[in-house]
């Protein structure tokens, strides 16, 4: 994919929370939630995001969408900067870039009926008569494995996994070419999730899709990603192909994340990588390398200097002094 | 080995609009001293019925209606509030999954994992002080002496998670009951959770019943394993038969939902056929 034209680009990318205090609400910290994130989306393909709670991989996707303002850096789609554009311009670029929430129901309307809400995309962003717009939703419940009679019925008469089908229908609505899935399917019982996870990649075939996968679940990331990023702390800590990611290891953290996930094999237990301690808070961000506080590898230079982000093979990135 | 908690029959039943729903419906099983008994299934397979019916929380809907319970040869079904309370916390404990909403917000720490001690055993608050640093230490909190005099939202997840678990272990008790304690933490968090837990477990010899959906936490954690489905056992059985040699098509299905981030071929998805999502309760 190297010559590839990316279709997003994120460059350098910042994004801080001010913590304010004091009567004149004067900043006097901030907690950093992504740092320095730089990063490609090819066309096509399904990018997983992976880290603890608290790592910025949720920011990131909320910021690439221009959910939250970004304090510095560049988004790059299709080759434009986003930021700055116009609100109108930047309402087509909306129209392209869809997410779906770990929990769609939170962005049901509870007294809405579900062909009303699925229809106010086609009422902002097209000019279907109302016959059409109706018949669009109608077969858009079917595209997602509900029924047309689904139309009238309210969010509480669905269940979890229907109604995360409910959010991939208001998603892929207007034919986006990039969906932010920010734990889609973490909140499923196993067999549902299984099932959304298929009717997404159907979907991806079908349209031709790209997908930034954000999830904590490192065995569904395996299954259904080509790329992977591993962050901590909002830095970005390793990238690679989901091969080089989860055979080949190379950083501390990862390899203790992976070593860390409970397998479905009984008898393996006890021979985890220990991690000591707890994440870090981001107002109070280490100093050098974020993950010295608690990797195994640290060395005095960790503390002062941050690693640099280098390719230790093709398409295979890593931020370690030691490794 | 002991016998420590025998089910028999045991049918709890809610109380709904439509009339009373069976959510536990006559299972059957025991755990020894010193195993762990992991009750696996999906939401509403009756797995934290399950937990709550032996430990005489269930809300005020809800009713063991017919079975046993026993603790040792002490028959649990039918015994008074004030009976059971001399129970809770002291013989059975159980561990919540979330421990932000089981800790009081407005007490410290201290407070908190002194007040079995003081009730329970009858302890002056300067014992129950030095008990408490104790328990602390045991479940791997740094500095116990001044998070004695912390709060709640001072400790992060982990911190929490292992809080309760002191709070729970204080009596030392003989049964555990653990409703999907892990299942909010992050992996790294949890794989120290589960360690300990299972540390605790062997030095103190207790029971453990343990309650999640994760057959990855059931392979590193479980003796023996009890699989639920809308309320009935579809399978029981040590974890080894379990995992290797699954009997029932629910179980099959179950194991072969699991995501296994070792596994290299991409057609883990082909392996998933539980047909029917269940809709919502009507």
């Amino acid at each position: 994919m190297g010559n590839q034209q990316p279709l997003l680009e994120v460059k350098d990318l910042k994004k801080y929370f001010p913590i304010k205090s004091g009567i004149l609400q004067r900043t006097k910290a901030n907690v950093k939630a992504i740092e320095n994130v730089s990063l490609r989306v090819y066309e096509g393909e399904t990018l997983g995001i992976v880290g603890e709670s608290g790592c910025g991989k949720s920011t990131f996707g909320r910021t690439v969408l221009g959910l939250e303002k970004l304090t510095n850096g560049s988004i790059l789609f299709r080759g434009e900067n986003i930021e700055g554009l116009s609100d109108r311009k930047l309402k087509g670029y909306k129209k392209d870039m869809q997410m779906i929430f770990q929990d769609p129901f939170a962005s049901l309307n509870p007294r809405q009926r579900i062909g009303n809400a699925l229809e106010e995309a086609f009422i902002i962003h097209t000019d279907l008569s109302k016959k059409d717009r109706e018949k669009r939703v109608r077969e858009l419940l079917v595209e997602v494995g509900l029924e047309e009679e689904h139309y009238d019925r309210y969010p509480h008469e669905f269940s979890g996994g229907q109604r995360q089908r409910i959010g991939i229908a208001r998603a892929i609505a207007l034919n986006p070419s990039l969906i932010i899935c920010d734990e889609a399917v973490s909140a499923l019982d196993v067999s549902v999730q299984a099932r959304i996870i298929r009717l997404l990649i159907e979907l991806q075939k079908k349209y031709k899709l790209t997908y930034m996968f954000i999830s904590h679940d490192l065995g569904v990331v395996r299954h259904m990603c080509n790329r992977v990023l591993v962050m901590y702390l909002g830095t970005m800590v390793e990238l690679g192909s989901s091969d080089q990611i989860y055979k080949n290891p190379i950083h501390p953290y990862t390899r203790a994340l992976l070593s860390a996930i409970p397998r479905p094999v009984p008898g393996r237990k006890k021979n985890h990588i220990k991690l000591e301690g707890d994440l870090p808070s981001a107002s109070n961000y280490p100093s050098g390398c974020p993950f010295h506080t608690r990797c195994p590898l640290a060395q005095e230079h960790c503390k002062l200097k941050v690693p640099e982000w280098r390719e230790v093979e093709e398409g295979h990135f890593v931020a370690c002094h030691e490794v | 080995m002991e016998r420590l908690l025998q089910v028999e029959n045991l049918v709890t039943q809610y109380k709904t609009a439509e009339g009373m729903f069976s959510a536990v419906q006559g299972i059957s099983f025991t755990v020894e001293k010193g195993e762990t008994l992991c009750i696996v299934g999906e939401s509403g397979s009756g797995k934290s019925a399950t937990a709550l019916s032996i430990m005489g929380l269930l809300p005020a809907n809800g009713k063991i209606t017919e079975g046993s319970i026993r603790l040792k040869k002490d028959e649990l079904v039918g015994k008074t509030e004030e009976q059971l309370q001399r129970i809770r916390g002291n013989e059975i404990s159980m561990i919540f999954q979330e421990p932000m909403t089981a800790l009081n917000p407005v007490f410290t720490i201290g407070f908190q994992i002194r007040e079995p001690l003081t009730i329970h055993r009858k302890m002056s608050k300067k014992e129950a002080t030095l008990v408490s640093i104790e328990l602390l230490e045991k479940v791997g909190i740094p500095n116990p002496k001044e998070k004695l005099k912390q709060f709640p939202h001072e400790l992060s997840g982990g911190m929490r998670q292992r809080v309760m678990i002191a709070i729970a272990l204080a009596c030392e008790p003989s049964l555990l009951i653990a409703d999907e304690p892990t299942t909010a933490l992050d992996v790294t968090i949890q794989s120290q959770i589960l360690d300990l837990i299972d540390d605790l477990k062997e030095q103190m010899g207790m029971g453990v019943v343990f309650v999640t959906h994760d057959m990855g936490v059931v392979a590193e954690i479980a003796d023996q394993v009890m699989v639920m489905y809308a309320g009935e056992v579809v399978e029981m059985g040590d974890v080894y038969s379990i995992f290797n040699n699954p009997k029932d098509p629910y179980t099959k299905g179950l194991l072969a939902a699991v995501p296994n981030v070792d596994d290299d071929s991409k057609n883990w998805l082909q392996g998933v056929n539980i047909h029917g999502e269940s809709t919502a309760s009507s």
